[in-house]
This record gives C-alpha cells, structure tokens and sequence, in this order.
C-alpha cells in the first residue's frame, strides 16, 4: 500500500434509534374492558374480507367448473373459516338434496341401475322391497297349495298323462288285435307275437307257416314304425305340457303378486324411475314364483320370514345416500381422500374360494354424499393419494360420479366386474391448501384451472389500530371460548398484540394466524390455571412465549456456545480491515434466531472481478449471487465509471458450511470489500444487515429482529462495552419489536441500534470515518492499482523494477 | 326307507325277473324301440340279461347304502313272473311299497321340503282301516308329511283319525264312493298325492296289466296294505 494515501476523516454522529422506536407498545390502559370475558364474540374471523368474498362469489354461482381452492399457510384458519361460512350456505341453499339408491338392473346384473329419489324416499322404497318380498313369502306359498292349484294341476297332468297313456294304450290294443303283444322294457317297448296271451318261443315262431311269419314280421315292422312315431311324439308332449304349467304357474303367480305390486306403483307413481323398476321388478318376480313358494314348516312363524327375504337380494334397495335426517345441503369433509373414499367403491365377498359382487356391495364415496352440496378436501391429501386427483378431475369434468375399480383398470386378467350406472353430480368442492400448490397447480395442470375457477386467499396479517385491536381482542374472546380456556386480562390481551406484532416482524400489523394464536392461549391457560389463577394475565403469555422458545432454543445455545468459546470466530471489539459482522437469520420450522457470522475480503491487483467463493464451491445460492454481482456493479459504478477496475477481490462467509442465500447481507460485503481494498478498518463492536441496490440504496431485510438479538446475546455475555450495536436498513425500522433485554440495553445506553437508508451511512457508522474521505482513498488505490496494471501490461519486467521502487 | 324307519318295518326286496322279455329276446328279430329319442336298437338275450343283472346290481347297492343310514333291515328274493302280477303274487301278505315311475309330467310348483307332502289314505274298506291311520299316524308324528287327504266313502268317525292332526296338520276329509277297480284305478292313475296308502282288497278284481299301466300313469308312490 502506497504511503501517500488520502487521510481518514471522522464520519458525523448517527443518533440511535430511540427506544420507544424499538417496540410497538399496546398499551392495556387504552383497551376498554378488564377481560375478554366482557367482549362479544367474533362471528366472523377477522381481517378475512377478501377471502369470505371470494367463497360468498364462488359457493353462490352456479356455472360448471366455479369450484374453490381456499389458500394460506398451514394454521391460518381455513377450516374454521369455512366451517362458519359453509354452515350458512348449507341452510341458505335451494339446491334439491336427493336420496340415491342402486337396484338391481333384471336385464343386466352387471349393470346396476341408480335411482333418484327425493330425501327419505329412498329408505322408504327400502322398506317397503323388503316388505313385498316378505309379503310375496308369506301368500304365494299358499296360493299354490290351494286346492283350486292342485286340482288344476291334477287337471292338466291327467290330460296328458292320459294322452301319452292313449297313444301307447291304442298301438298296444292295435298290436293285440293281431297277436302283436307291445311289452314295455326298461329301456322302452318291444313288439313279439303272442299265441294264447303267451310270447311265441323262437321254436314255435319256426314252425309257423312261411307266410304267416312273413306277414307277422310286416305287421311287427309297421307296428315298431308307429310305435317310433309315438315315441318320439313324447317330447313334444311333454314341452306343451310344461309350457302349460308354467301359464298355470303365471296365472297363479299374478293373482298374489299383482295386487301387491299394484298398490308399490299407486304409491311411488310419480317417480318414473321407481315406477319402472317396480315394473322390472314385477315381471321378475313373476319369472320367478316358484323360488317364493319354498315353504318349510317354521315359516309360518313371522320372524322367520324377515330372515328369508335375506335369500332375495335381487329385489333389495341399497340406499346408497340417504338425507332424511338431514336439513340444507350436505356439507363433508373428507380427511382421508383415497380414491375408494372419494368415488365409492363396490366390495367383494369370498364365497367357495372365489369373489362376488353384486350391486348391494356398492358403498358410497364422499362425492356422493356431498351430492348436491359441499365437500370439503385438503389439496394435498388428494394429489399424494394415487389416482384420487385424477378421479377427482374426471368425475367434476363428466360431471357424473361412475364407480370404477382400480384392480380392473390395471388388471391383466379382465374379471367379472360390475359397471353401475354413474351418478349424476351437482356438487361444489372446495380444495384447502397453501399458496405454492396453488400455483403449481395453476402453472402445470390446465385441468385445474378449468375446474377450480374461484381462488379465495386468506389474509395473513391486519393492520395494526385501534378498531382492529379491539377486534383482536374479540377474537381472543371467541378462540378463548371454542377451546374452554380462561378468559384473559387487559394485559394479558395486550401482551398477545405485541407478540401477533413480533410474529408478523411489523409493528404495524398483526398475525392471524389462529393456530398459533390457539397455541399460545392454551399454553398460557395451563400456565394460568397451574398457578391457581383465574384469568390469564400478561406473566402467563410471557411465560408461556418463553417456555416455547426454550423447547427449541437448544440449537441456537449451542451455536451461541461456538462462538463464546472462540471456535466460531466473532470480534465484539476493535476494527479490523476486510472484516464485518454479517449477520443471518435461521430458521427451524415455526422458530426463527439470529446468529453474527464474519464476512471478510480481500483486494489486489487482478482483472476487475469480485470472486464470490460461496458461489465457487456451490455454497452460495442464486439470490446470494445476485446480491454480489449487484456489489461488484455497485463498486464499479461508484469508483470505475470511467476506467477500468483493475482489481480481484473475493469474498467468504467465514466458517460457514452450509448454504448460503439471500441478499441480506450485501451490504456488510460492500463495506467489507471497502475496507479490504482501501486497508480501511471496520469496526467489530458493530454488526450489520441490509441488502443493497446498484445505485447504493440500503433495502429492507428479513428477520431483522432476530438478527439484532443474536448479536445483542453474544455481547451480553461478553460484557456490552456500551458501544455495541447494529446497523439495519431504515425501511426495517417500522418491523422493529425487540426483546425487553435488548429495549432495556438500549435504554441504559448499553446497546444501540443505528439505521442506514443509504451505502454511505453504513460505511460511516461502520467504520466511523467520513463516506467521502473513504471514496478520495479508495479512489487513490484503485489509482495506484491501475498504474501497475498498465506496468504490468507493457513490460512485465519494467512494471517489476518500477514496483520495486 | 325312511318310511320304514318310522314304522320300524323291515323291508323286503322283491327282484322281479320278467321271464316274458327273455321270451321276446330269445326271438331273433325283435328289436326295442327306446322311450329317449324313438331310437332302435337290438334286443338281444345276453344284453337282456346283463342289463338285469346290472339293475339289479346297481338298485341293490344303493337300497343297501340306504337301509343302513336309515337302520333298516333289507333282504332281496328274487320272484319271475310278469311284472306287478309276480309282486302281487308274492306279497300276498305283505305291505307293497310301490315307488313312482320316472319320466311323468312336470312336477307343479308348490313342492314343499317335506318327505310326503300330500299323503293320500284310502280308507272305507273293512279290516284295513286301523292299519292304514296307525302307518299315517307314525308318518305324521315324524314330520314326514306336509298335508294329510282322507279319501273314504262315508266320512270316518273323528276317533279314528285320532293322531292325524299332529304338527298342525288338519287331515282333509274327502269323499270317495267309488270303491271299483276302475274307481280305483283311476284313484291311482289320477292321484295327486305324493304317498296313497290303500288296502289290498281295494285291489280285488283289478288285472295285474291294468294295475301296472295305472301304476305306470301315476305320479305318487303307493304303499299297498296288506
């Protein structure tokens, strides 16, 4: 470094930032009641406009493909929010709500047909199948025991029998007239001539004259010829015969079953589906009379009957959705989205080794009981359960509900199934889930789009006010009584405030998210009630904040612990050059702290480039660097713009072995990189956070409170030297809600906080010397290194001497 | 053989060898015409006497599977003669049991689980009253009967059904005066019961031919007392 270097001037003082800027107070004497006992009830949630306009819009409209996907972040409160809403609109909604019931399809029982019955008809009609078939046990038996069946019977066997017995009676009397005996045998009838009623021996047909044999072998041959025709004449009897047993059968079988089945119709005539399936019914059972006339000797015995109409499933009503009990729409909530539990399912049963089905098998999913109304599924449980989004998709597109099995989807081997008739679907469903399945599905899955047209975004956060505290305060009151909690003190509410402040990392605004809130009130009731309390009070929410921060705070100990221990390399104090306190923010799920990390630089002669070494070795991620591409911009802007920067730096997050990402800490690398380049010192006993434009401007960062208290504990252990702080960017100070500690470090002067809206304040407040005193040094030594790169790139060996001068 | 097991009756086989079809067989132009399908076919002696002894054989067996589940005592004879005249010959004075010929009319819808479930007995013909009630009475009592049909010219004095009306059976009274052999032929050809139970003597003055084609018309068994 060349002696003849610009001085180092004093920067101005930077006041610190106030205390009272530090923490957003909400103050109890300002809240108008001593507990949330004496508030009423919210009845809708708060700061949720938006959200409940858009599911009002979208559970009202009728269009196809206006179902809703409800977005926020796990623990919002979108089930709540829904339960109220869908509550009303259940009640409120016109929609005809049916029974669906499937019944046996007579022409293809493969093919089981649905029914659409108005509510509590379908149990109705149940009923009433299983009453005719009792009915129909009960009378047909009877019917053909009767003496007017049985003589009808005797009536039509004896003609034929008496016809079967005169055809065979006249050949055998025919035959007889000419000593032709017709004897029957087992198998059917021989002819043999007789003498005296007695079969001739085969001696005694010899001895007969020739020509009497002749003739008698004729007549035997024209009688067997007859004796054929009638023979085969039998069958045919017999086929009339039955047939006119089977009309007898029908007749009978009709004066028992259709006065029963007259009165089903007169009843359920204006439903034209039932009205046609009784008729099937009708003329099945008509088919099948002799099936009901079983009769045993217990059957006499009513009960006994109600076992039997078990035997009759054909003529059963499996009520697939029965709404009698219910009033409005149905509203489900299906928490376990499989593809059965979604579309329905039809079950086997193991008979003999093999598996049967049959149409009362057929279960319903949660579409067909939310037919008509509202179901409610988590988008995530369904995109993880196979098959069940695309069930989904395809049964709101067809807009009908068709039970199908996976195994005979992707079955080699094509068994019996069944295919019933699909259901038509007139249903909203509403997806629950977060924003980025949202957009994901929106960018990658045309489908969704078409079908879930309505997006309601719940609300994070509401600002912070008077109308909204007390608001806060009323729900407070309603999440108190849901969950049977104590009712909480002025203070105790106030408390909650600032913590919904703190979660949100803005004064200015307050967290709505109801599960945490439901965590801290339970935590705090138990806190309260243990110590015999009545009411939760402000000691119990900070006890109860505190208790859940060191269930989790081990992580943050033990790397807290590094650095006091000097295996973390962290300076409290001094001024080093090329070196900064950086600090960063990690977090572990719901839990967030902050820790200091060094940043260092280095600067020589080279080609103009700032190395990023995170980048280098794939530690640094895409945000991170940008930000130093965006330094090594900002650097050649402000000390190169018309020559070049004939310099290599590179810069290191020290110690850090994970990955590194985001822009918050460009700002700490600028200065760090100033420093390195121009061998001025930063201060240690400060840190600093803020990300940085091209043109200089320190922007708003994350996590910002964290941030300040991991230094604040490094140097509170260490002994605050009263000069210790941070520097954050001047857009973070509305986000600032720090910890009593540090508010009261701060107050004593112990501890300060500085804010820097632009690149020259944090350079002067970090290394305490004036932006433009740094700008004439590191001018000079860019200066001084251009003058050796041009050494260097004329005559490497001059360049060498005149260095060496 | 059930029924014989409830009247604790041992049973008796009669073989009937028909020395007649032997005759016809011995002939040598005769030829059967066979009942399933009108076909014919030769009728030869020895296939006539195989095919007896096959019967025969093949009966036996199975009368014997049957008499030991039911526990009932069976022994065969064999008798020759024409048919129902040697059975009616031989068992003078024994109860026939005439079994149901195959191949009748289409049985009617109503058959209910029961053994018998109409139970015919042909009563009116002195002597043989007592004996015909007491075998119903025993059929009845073992739940082997679904309806019971008294057929009698005059109707019976209650006392002498007594017994008949067990299991809630209500015997049906009916009236039958005629006690002719073509009457009773007709009883039986016509009969719609399941089991009729008859005197011998009802059978007095019938020929064995004409007993045989009415038995041979009849859709029930008979149980011929003797």
């Amino acid at each position: 470094m060349p002696d003849s270097m610009p001085p180092l001037l004093p920067a101005p003082a930077y006041p610190p930032l106030a205390p009272e800027r530090l923490y957003r107070h909400c103050d109890p004497a300002e809240l108008n009641f001593d507990s949330t006992a004496e508030l009423e009830p919210l009845a809708r949630q708060l700061g949720q406009e938006r959200a409940v306009e858009a599911l009002t819009f979208g559970l009202a409209i009728g269009h196809p493909g206006y179902n809703l996907y409800l977005m926020g972040s796990s623990g919002v409160g979108k089930r709540e929010l829904l339960q109220g809403i869908l509550a009303e609109a259940a009640q409120r909604d016109h929609h005809a709500v049916y029974d669906w019931c499937y019944v046996n399809n007579f022409e293809s029982p493969d093919s089981p047909l649905v029914l659409q019955l108005p509510r509590g008809l379908g149990c109705e009609l149940r009923r009433d199948m299983a009453q005719a078939v009792e009915d129909l046990l009960a009378t047909l038996p009877a019917t053909f025991q009767s003496d007017e069946y049985q003589a009808r019977v005797e009536e039509l066997s004896e003609n034929y029998r008496e016809q079967e017995r005169a055809m065979l009676q006249d050949l055998s009397e025919r035959a007889a007239q000419h000593n032709i005996a017709m004897i029957q045998t087992p198998s059917g009838y021989t002819l043999a001539p007789t003498r005296e009623g007695e079969v001739l021996s085969p001696q005694d047909f010899e001895a007969l004259p020739e020509a009497e044999k002749k003739d008698t072998m004729a007549l035997i041959e024209q009688l067997k010829d007859e004796l054929k025709g009638v023979v085969r004449a039998l069958p045919g009897q017999r086929k009339e015969s039955r047939e006119r047993f089977r009309q007898l059968n029908r007749e009978f079988s009709q004066m028992a079953i259709d006065p029963l089945f007259a009165e089903l119709k007169r009843k359920y005539r204006e439903h034209e589906a039932v009205a046609a399936y009784l008729e099937a019914v009708h003329n099945d059972v008509l088919e099948e009379a002799e099936a009901f006339t079983e009769t045993r000797e217990e059957s006499a015995i009513p009960e006994n009957l109600k076992d039997r109409v078990r035997e009759f499933p054909r003529y059963s009503v499996n009520v697939l959705v029965d709404n009698r009990d219910s009033s409005g729409a149905p509203v489900v909530y299906e928490d376990n989205p499989t593809f059965a539990n979604l579309l329905g399912r039809s079950e086997h049963l193991s008979q003999m080794g093999a598996l049967v089905t049959d149409f009362t098998l057929i279960k319903p999913g949660a579409l067909h009981r939310a037919n008509g109304g509202y179901l409610v599924l988590d988008a995530d449980k369904v995109l993880t359960n196979p098959f069940a989004w695309t069930g989904l998709k395809r049964a709101l597109m067809a807009r009908e509900l068709r039970i199908q099995s996976l195994d005979a989807q992707f079955s080699l081997v094509a068994t019996v199934q069944l295919d019933p008739e699909p259901v038509p679907l007139d249903i909203k469903v509403l997806l629950v889930g977060d924003r980025n399945l949202f957009y994901l599905l929106q960018e990658y899955d045309p489908e969704f789009a078409a079908l879930f047209k309505v997006v309601a975004d719940m609300a994070e956060d509401v600002d912070r006010g008077p109308e909204s505290t007390l608001l806060f305060a009323r729900m407070l009151h309603t999440l108190a009584a849901e969950n049977n909690l104590l009712e909480l003190d002025r203070s105790a509410v106030a408390r909650v405030i600032e913590h919904a402040a703190r979660r949100m990392e803005d004064s200015a605004k307050l967290s709505l998210h109801r599960g945490r809130l439901q965590n801290l009130l339970a935590e705090s009731d138990f806190l309260a009630r243990r110590a015999g309390a009545g009411r939760i009070a402000a000691s119990h929410v900070d006890a109860a904040i505190e208790a859940a921060i060191r269930r989790l705070d081990q992580l943050r100990e033990r790397s807290q612990e590094g650095i006091l221990r000097d295996i973390m390399l962290v300076a409290t104090e001094g001024s080093v050059v090329g070196q900064v306190n950086g600090l960063s923010v990690y977090l572990l799920g719901d839990y967030a702290f902050g820790k200091p990390t060094r940043i260092t630089a280095t600067a020589r002669l080279g080609a103009g480039r700032v190395l990023d070494i995170e980048r280098e070795v794939d530690l640094g991620g895409k945000i991170h660097s940008k930000a130093v591409m965006i330094i090594s911009a900002l650097l050649a802007d402000r000390y190169a713009r018309e020559r070049p920067l004939p310099l290599s730096a590179s810069l290191v997050f020290e110690q850090s072995y994970g990955g590194i990402e985001g822009d918050s800490a460009s700002v700490a690398e600028l200065v760090a990189l100033v420093s390195a380049i121009a061998a001025i010192p930063v201060r240690q006993d400060l840190a600093v956070t803020g990300s940085l434009n091209q043109h200089g401007t320190v922007q708003a960062i994350g996590g910002v409170n964290e941030k300040i208290e991991g230094f604040f504990d490094i140097c509170r252990v260490r002994g605050l030297s009263g000069s210790q702080g941070v520097v954050v960017p001047r857009a973070n100070e509305v986000h600032l809600m720090l910890r009593r500690d540090v508010r009261e470090a701060v107050s004593a002067g112990q501890f300060h906080i500085y804010s820097a809206a632009t690149i020259d304040q944090a350079l002067e407040l970090m290394t305490g010397y004036s932006v433009a005193s740094i700008d004439a040094r590191v001018s000079a030594r860019v200066d001084a290194l251009q003058r050796l790169a041009r050494r260097y790139a004329l005559k490497p060996q001059d360049s060498e001497r005149d260095h060496r001068e | 053989m059930r029924i014989a097991g409830q009247l604790d009756c041992r049973l008796l086989g009669l073989i009937v060898d028909d020395p007649r079809l032997q005759r016809v067989a011995d002939l040598p132009f005769t030829t059967e015409i066979v009942l399933a399908g009108g076909t014919e076919r030769e009728f030869l002696p020895q296939q006539v006497r195989a095919r007896f002894a096959r019967i025969s054989r093949q009966t036996q067996r199975l009368l014997d599977e049957l008499a030991t589940h039911n526990r009932v005592g069976l022994s065969y004879e064999a008798v020759s003669g024409a048919g129902l005249q040697a059975v009616l010959q031989r068992g003078e004075r024994l109860n026939l049991f005439l079994p149901g010929r195959v191949g009748g009319p289409a049985r009617p819808a109503g058959a209910a689980r029961v053994a018998i479930p109409r139970l015919g007995l042909l009563l009116g013909v002195a002597g043989y009253d007592a004996a015909i009630v007491a075998m119903a009475r025993a059929l009845v009592g073992a739940a082997m009967v679904g309806a019971v049909y008294v057929l009698s010219p005059r109707a019976p004095e209650p006392s002498r059904l007594q017994g008949l009306g067990q299991r809630g059976i209500r015997p049906h009274l009916l009236h039958q005066d005629d006690l002719s052999p073509a009457g009773v032929l007709a009883l039986i050809r016509r009969s719609g019961y399941d089991l009729l139970i008859l005197p011998r003597a009802a059978l007095e003055g019938i020929s064995p031919d004409a007993f045989e084609h009415a038995l041979a018309s009849a859709r029930g068994q008979l149980l011929v007392v003797s």
